[in-house]
């Protein structure tokens, strides 16, 4: 018999169905080395079961430093133990979209959450938690926040405005530490930390700061770095690999996966997966979360909003392993709807030697591991 | 809706005993306030404080129920007001009072058209023997466009005044069968303090009470509070109470009780019930020989015929007592904060909370000792920032026996911002010692309280192949094999046997083949082979593998055996 070429490959389908009709559900391909009887394989993905379910979620952001670890899981800050207990730490109040974390560490002892558009400081020793509620903290309503040198730096939505904190202290703001981007006219939808610089997206383009030094003024324009590349969901961006990855967009069409090659977008999607976003009727909202797993470093891209369902489109998970340069679905198979919904995840820590991913349907932390082969779903209320 | 006057009608009685009053059209009114003054020295009354005991409520002619809102007594009259809220009415109302004896009373009644249904808070006010003026105690409305109406109790002849804006609707003056009584309301616009003082033209003795209405609190969705009532000992030592407690995540008992002299530093005392419930004791407060107490089971064992009890001691620890209980449905699973105070005061504040989180079910209640009389009707102290729900807030208990007021109110906070409530204590002529406490409930393993079942997945896996195809010619297929890790299978249960599906399309993945089924091994069968064969054939074959047994999948490649065709 003839090797049937092709078996193990990553999801192609495009949208001729003639062309190519591949496609990769809860697998993916895994190179051996050596010299082994096949080039690749189909690896079984993870499976979940749950870690600590907090309250009726969605779990909305995680965090985790230090050995300790935090989720934000409805309208409700935890901490989350590894005996799979969990304390409620206070409020963070909900409007869906996800809340994200920066931390000082033991420098200023503070963890600092963006919520619905409110900025809460979390103090590490105490376990106090506080709403930053000054008239000198202008980024508010925030957007999302990022740390880098000490420094909280906050995105005001709907604006080009960014504010940083005082040097390791979230508590304290000064009305005149905003940057406003003026390099272009765009207002900025996302912030991220690589490499100790500031990749400020716009809709179209991304500007590039970094910490000069300057004690008034410490992050200035990365002097000729204009990426002419923005992001089309400000929650999909993820620090993965030594670089970043983003669903990215500019003047002239989005829905395409980049990721960052210095300071040049690198097309990562192809014509299959860019298909298949082009179903879905939004991906603003789509959130990125990303792990490492034996190696396969995954750039996970949940949709929230299921594809048009005229269009002939399953609603997965899209993936992206770095290490094979190839993408897969993932999903739960609903055998009496007969249609797929999205994997069981939309952030991830790895805490207490577990890869930790919450639940964007319940308040669940699942545990996510390739030695779980089925999964324990968690559903709330009662049975 | 602004707050109208809709009708009014002031009568005293002709005979000694009962009065009834003429037909008014109280068609559009939504609150009907009753001022009753009459001579409560001769209602049958015993002893000189316990009126509101021996009170008779009025009637009408529509049946409607009247809630008694306070009563001032002073020398041997009594001005007592009452209220009826979305009353049924009619276009031939009557108001009917009748004494348990011969009281001489004189009955008003204002019908208005409002939204301020909500009785917020009242006072009163005496002018004693030969004065001219009745002043009534001030108390400033929480809200805006407040309503208040105000009834006077007046001895001897002469015409009435009230300052203050307000509007004097009505004065019956004193005859032989009746005793003098005035009526006024005052439609505020923006909250302020309000006392009027009524004024005689001539000497006189006059007591007064004054109520004020506003708009409804917002209520709570979905209201934590399944059940509130109040109880209070008769014999002195024990007091229970039935309750229907199914569905309830948290019981609280607020006790108040008195400690004999000596015993003032005793431990608080749990209460019991039927279920065999662990009662904690959140907060307690006491003031020399005044207790109150906070007990709470969390979550509480439940029936529909829960009976919960306080007994106190033969040796005077827990004498004369009383129960505000609260059966609540919260999603909270551990107590958060308790505070209390003990001071007397006609403003009480029991401390400030800070809530751990957003939601946090706060729980507030007071008893008051020193003067008992004070509380002279079944009270409803005004709160700041707490709902108030009637069943669950109670004043006076019957009297004698020495039982202490208490009352409760709660709220749901929607910011963990720092919460103080404050109660107005109904006490105008002697604060008393009040004891007071606040507990919220906002905190907590989540993982004790919240509501989840699992359910067991097996995943599905698959891979749908790449186009096989040889120009369009027709490809005759006879095997198709898997390699994969083998003898996988779980010892027992699902997975015990994996089963492989295959199935194909030849038309380039539009329709499918029915499936075919293969085991890919039980545990240990590792030379187990997964093949297919007589495939047909086909121009533009699809191959589609799916696994969902729960298993350690790997499939590392697939062979096939075809051969083309030559159309």
């Amino acid at each position: 018999m003839a090797v049937f070429p092709g078996f193990c490959g990553p999801t192609a389908r495009v949208r001729s169905l003639t062309q190519d009709c591949e496609r990769t559900i809860n697998f993916y391909e895994e190179s051996a080395p050596g010299t082994p009887k096949a080039k690749t394989r189909l690896q079984a993905t993870p499976c979940v079961s749950p870690h600590v379910v907090l309250n009726d979620g969605p779990i909305r952001g995680q965090f985790t430093q230090d050995g300790r670890a935090w989720a934000v899981s409805g309208s409700a800050l935890y901490e989350v133990y590894a005996n799979q207990n969990a304390d409620l730490r206070g409020t963070a109040e909900s409007d869906g979209k996800p809340a994200t974390f920066a931390s000082n560490g033991t420098n200023g002892n503070q963890l600092a959450i963006v919520s619905n558009g409110k900025l809460y400081v979390l103090d590490l020793t105490t376990n106090a938690i506080q709403q930053i509620t000054t008239p000198d903290f202008v980024a508010t309503p925030c957007e999302m926040i990022v740390t880098s040198d000490g420094y909280l730096l906050a995105l005001k939505a709907q604006s080009n405005l960014f504010q940083i904190s005082a040097l390791e202290d979230f508590t304290t703001w000064d009305a005149l530490d905003v940057y406003e981007v003026s390099i272009v006219s765009e207002q900025l939808r996302a912030l991220a930390e690589s490499h100790r610089e500031i990749w400020a997206f716009g809709s179209q383009t991304t500007t590039v700061y970094a910490d000069v030094g300057d004690a008034d003024n410490p992050f200035q324009p990365i002097p000729g770095v204009k990426i002419n590349q923005g992001i089309g969901a400000p929650y999909s961006v993820q620090s993965l690999d030594n670089t970043l990855y983003w669903l990215g967009g500019n003047e002239h069409g989005t829905r395409i996966v980049y990721r960052a090659k210095g300071y040049t977008p690198e097309r990562i999607s192809d014509h299959a997966v860019e298909f298949a976003l082009n179903q879905y009727p939004r991906v603003d909202n789509a959130i990125g979360w990303s792990y490492q797993d034996e190696g396969h470093a995954f750039y996970v891209l949940y949709l929230p909003s299921p594809p048009d369902p005229t269009k002939p489109m399953d609603h997965t998970t899209w993936v992206y392993d770095v290490a094979e340069n190839a993408w897969h679905e993932r999903g739960i198979f609903d055998p009496v709807a007969l249609r797929w919904t999205p994997e069981l995840g939309r952030n991830h820590i790895f805490a207490f030697g577990h890869h930790l991913i919450g639940d964007p349907f319940s308040g669940a932390i699942y545990r996510y591991s390739l030695d779980s082969y089925g999964d324990t779903q968690v559903f709330m209320g009662a049975a | 809706m602004a707050t109208t006057l809709v009708s009014s009608v002031g009568i005293g009685a002709s005979s000694g005993a009962a009065v009834t009053s003429g037909a008014i059209d109280t068609t559009t009114a939504t609150l009907i306030v009753i001022s009753v003054a009459y001579d409560c020295g001769n209602q049958g009354a015993t002893g000189s404080t316990p009126y509101a005991d021996n009170m008779t409520a009025p009637t009408d002619s529509l049946a409607n129920t009247w809630v008694h809102i306070r009563s001032q007594q002073n020398s041997e009259q009594m001005e007592s007001l009452w209220y009826a809220v979305s009353p049924t009415v009619g276009a031939a109302h009557t108001f009917t009072f009748t004494s348990a004896g011969a009281a001489k009373p004189t009955l008003h009644v204002l019908a208005f058209n409002t939204t301020n249904t909500q009785l917020e808070i009242h006072a009163g006010g005496i002018g004693g023997f030969g004065d001219t003026t009745c002043p009534m105690n001030s108390r400033t409305p929480s809200k805006n466009a407040a309503l208040i109406v105000t009834g006077l109790d007046f001895s001897f002849a002469g015409t009435i005044t009230i300052n203050g804006s307000f509007t004097l609707v009505n004065q019956v003056n004193v005859s032989g069968a009746h005793v003098g009584g005035a009526i006024a309301y005052l439609i505020q616009t923006t909250a302020a303090a309000v006392g009027p003082t009524w004024t005689s033209s001539t000497t006189n003795l006059m007591r007064a009470s004054m109520a004020i209405f506003v708009a409804p609190d917002t209520p709570l969705s979905p209201d934590p509070l399944l059940l509130g009532t109040v109880v209070a000992s008769t014999d002195g030592v024990t007091v229970a109470a039935t309750l229907n407690t199914v569905g309830a995540s948290l019981i609280t008992v607020h006790a108040s009780y008195r400690m004999q002299t000596g015993q003032e530093a005793a431990p608080s005392i749990a209460p019991t019930d039927d279920l065999g419930n662990t009662w904690i004791l959140a907060h307690e407060e006491h003031a020399t020989i005044q207790r109150h107490a906070v007990y709470y089971a969390l979550p509480p064992t439940a029936s529909a015929t829960h009976t919960i009890t306080f007994t106190g001691t033969s040796n005077g620890v827990g004498v004369s007592p009383s129960m505000a209980i609260g059966v609540w449905q919260t999603s909270w699973s551990a107590l958060d904060q308790a505070v209390g105070d003990s001071v007397s005061t006609t403003r009480f504040k029991p401390g400030a909370i800070t809530p751990a989180g957003v939601g946090a079910l706060v729980i507030s209640s007071i008893n008051n000792f020193n003067d008992e009389s004070s509380w002279v009707t079944p009270d409803m102290p005004m709160t700041e920032g707490l709902i108030r729900k009637a069943p669950f807030i109670s004043g006076r208990l019957p009297s004698g026996l020495g039982r202490m007021p208490i009352a409760a109110a709660y709220n749901v906070l929607d910011s963990t911002d720092p919460f103080d409530p404050s109660w107005y204590i109904n006490i105008d002529a002697n604060a008393g010692n009040v004891n007071g406490v606040t507990i919220s409930f906002s905190a907590g393993s989540p993982t004790q309280s919240v509501i989840y079942h699992t359910e067991t997945k097996y995943r599905r896996r698959l891979r749908r192949t790449p186009h096989l195809s040889n120009e369009n010619l027709r490809v005759f297929y006879t095997k198709f094999e898997l390699d994969l890790d083998r003898g996988i299978g779980l010892t027992t249960g699902q997975g015990s046997d994996p089963q492989v599906m295959l199935r194909w399309s030849d038309d380039g993945g539009h329709t499918w083949s029915n499936e075919h089924w293969v085991s890919a091994g039980k545990v240990g069968e590792y030379r187990k082979r997964a093949i297919w064969r007589r495939l047909g054939q086909g121009r533009d074959r699809v191959f589609e593998v799916t696994v969902s047994d729960p298993v350690a999948w790997n499939l590392v490649q697939a062979w096939l055996d075809a051969s083309a065709g030559t159309a």
